[in-house]
């Protein structure tokens, strides 16, 4: 199937959601994956984005649409958000102080992964997708190689400090911006974070990977024992001090 | 992950409705209520240099306007700036026409509660400092979104200020 119908490379990247998002295709069909996959994000961007006075998110965050009006889209996202929430202590919550709703940190690895199924479903077996450094592979790399992925140097962002190969799993980091020595969390701002400045994880697919770096990041230097906790997911920490914690089974994953 | 590791808990009925997650969580009623109280995150360098600590060897082309510029004093909030993982928004306080301190005023980081986990004697995990190495790769993952949008929300603020 794959040699009969897909045999085009297609890279394209285009800015959306706030975000470069790269789509690789080795073995496309046509070019129609690569514009449908774009025209999905274009449109979860429609739907979810708070800066959009027209999005649904908005307009359910004012009342404007009940609970029970909301687009099937809507649902899943709140139902993910909810399971996530209790699956991480409560960690990963997409209610804001306010009282309103913000899902952001939920849509962009579920986007991808959905992303990523319209992508099968065109037919093609081996591609990369890398939104904003979350990152979901499939099959093979041009030439056969595996994909290579980096992990960037929270204290330098041109340079590399690991490679590993995702062997078709998701991979997604969280991390906070440094100033000098200074890095703070602004929910207890008189306490700065003096441990992790970079989480990185290789989940089951990129939405787990996603969902689970942004939680256990939060958790600070017990994030990677959490990891570590859970099935189908590895981790790599970097703290303040520029060194690393990875998880029992991350080595499986690392190049370099 | 452990060998073995726990299964994780499953369940999803959607019972959380942000209303009553706020109402039982008393950390989480109690920042809702105040805004959170700006951080001074460190003296701002008042020099030529036209990128943000911590930017500065960055590749990144988003850059925060010169400090050599005098700006009215007071503050000034830039705008919330979609990072995708939530919002971040920076104000500049400004003494002297010179930029004396950054406030995160938002940032994204979707931890409201503060409940620590419940933590039992911790495995040894493997550690090792962190190395610069260079590698073909296909892809990079890492965090920069947040730091493009606090430079913007930064910019923002600044621009005001100049005006």
């Amino acid at each position: 199937m794959t040699d009969r119908y897909c045999h085009r490379a297609v890279r394209e990247t285009q800015i959306v959601m706030g975000m470069p998002i790269t789509v690789e295709i080795i073995d496309c069909p046509s070019t129609r994956p690569l514009s449908d996959v774009f025209a999905y994000f274009d449109a979860i961007d429609r739907r979810f984005s708070v800066f959009r006075p027209d999005s649904e998110i908005i307009a359910f965050n004012r009342g404007r649409v009940m609970r029970t009006e909301i687009s099937a889209h809507l649902q899943e996202v709140l139902a993910l958000a909810d399971q996530t929430r209790r699956r991480t202590h409560g960690y990963f919550d997409i209610c804001r102080p306010d009282g309103l709703i913000d899902p952001s940190g939920i849509v962009k690895g579920w986007a991808i992964r959905n992303a990523s199924r319209l992508i099968d479903a065109a037919g093609a077996k081996n591609y990369l997708i890398d939104a904003g450094g979350d990152i979901q592979s499939r099959g093979k790399a041009p030439g056969g190689m595996e994909w290579k992925i980096g992990i960037r140097n929270p204290f330098n962002d041109r340079e590399i400090i690991k490679t590993v190969h995702p062997f078709g799993r998701g991979v997604a980091t969280s991390g906070t911006y440094t100033r000098g020595h200074h890095i703070y969390n602004p929910h207890r701002p008189d306490h700065p974070i003096t441990d992790i400045v970079s989480l990185t994880v290789i989940g089951a697919d990129v939405l787990q990977a996603d969902l689970y770096a942004t939680a256990a990041f939060a958790m600070g230097k017990d994030g990677v024992y959490f990891i570590e906790e859970m099935p189908q997911l590895e981790g790599y920490a970097i703290d303040m001090d520029g060194v690393a914690t990875q998880t029992t089974g991350f080595g499986t994953f690392v190049v370099s | 992950m452990r060998l073995f590791a726990r299964a994780a808990l499953f369940g999803t009925s959607i019972t959380a409705v942000c209303a009553v997650a706020a109402a039982f969580s008393p950390e989480a009623a109690r920042l809702g209520q105040a805004a959170p109280a700006p951080k001074k995150m460190a003296e701002a360098p008042v020099s030529g240099s036209a990128t943000m600590a911590g930017f500065a060897r960055s590749a990144s082309p988003i850059r925060v306007m010169a400090y050599v510029q005098r700006y009215r004093d007071g503050r000034a909030t830039g705008s919330a700036v979609d990072a995708y993982y939530g919002v971040v928004q920076v104000q500049a306080v400004i003494r002297g026409g010179r930029v004396v301190a950054v406030n995160v005023l938002r940032h994204p980081s979707h931890s409201w509660t503060s409940r620590s986990i419940n933590t039992r004697a911790l495995p040894r995990l493997e550690q090792e400092v962190i190395r610069a190495q260079s590698a073909d790769i296909h892809a990079v993952s890492g965090a920069t979104l947040t730091s493009h949008a606090f430079v913007r929300s930064m910019n923002e603020a600044l621009r005001q200020a100049s005006s």
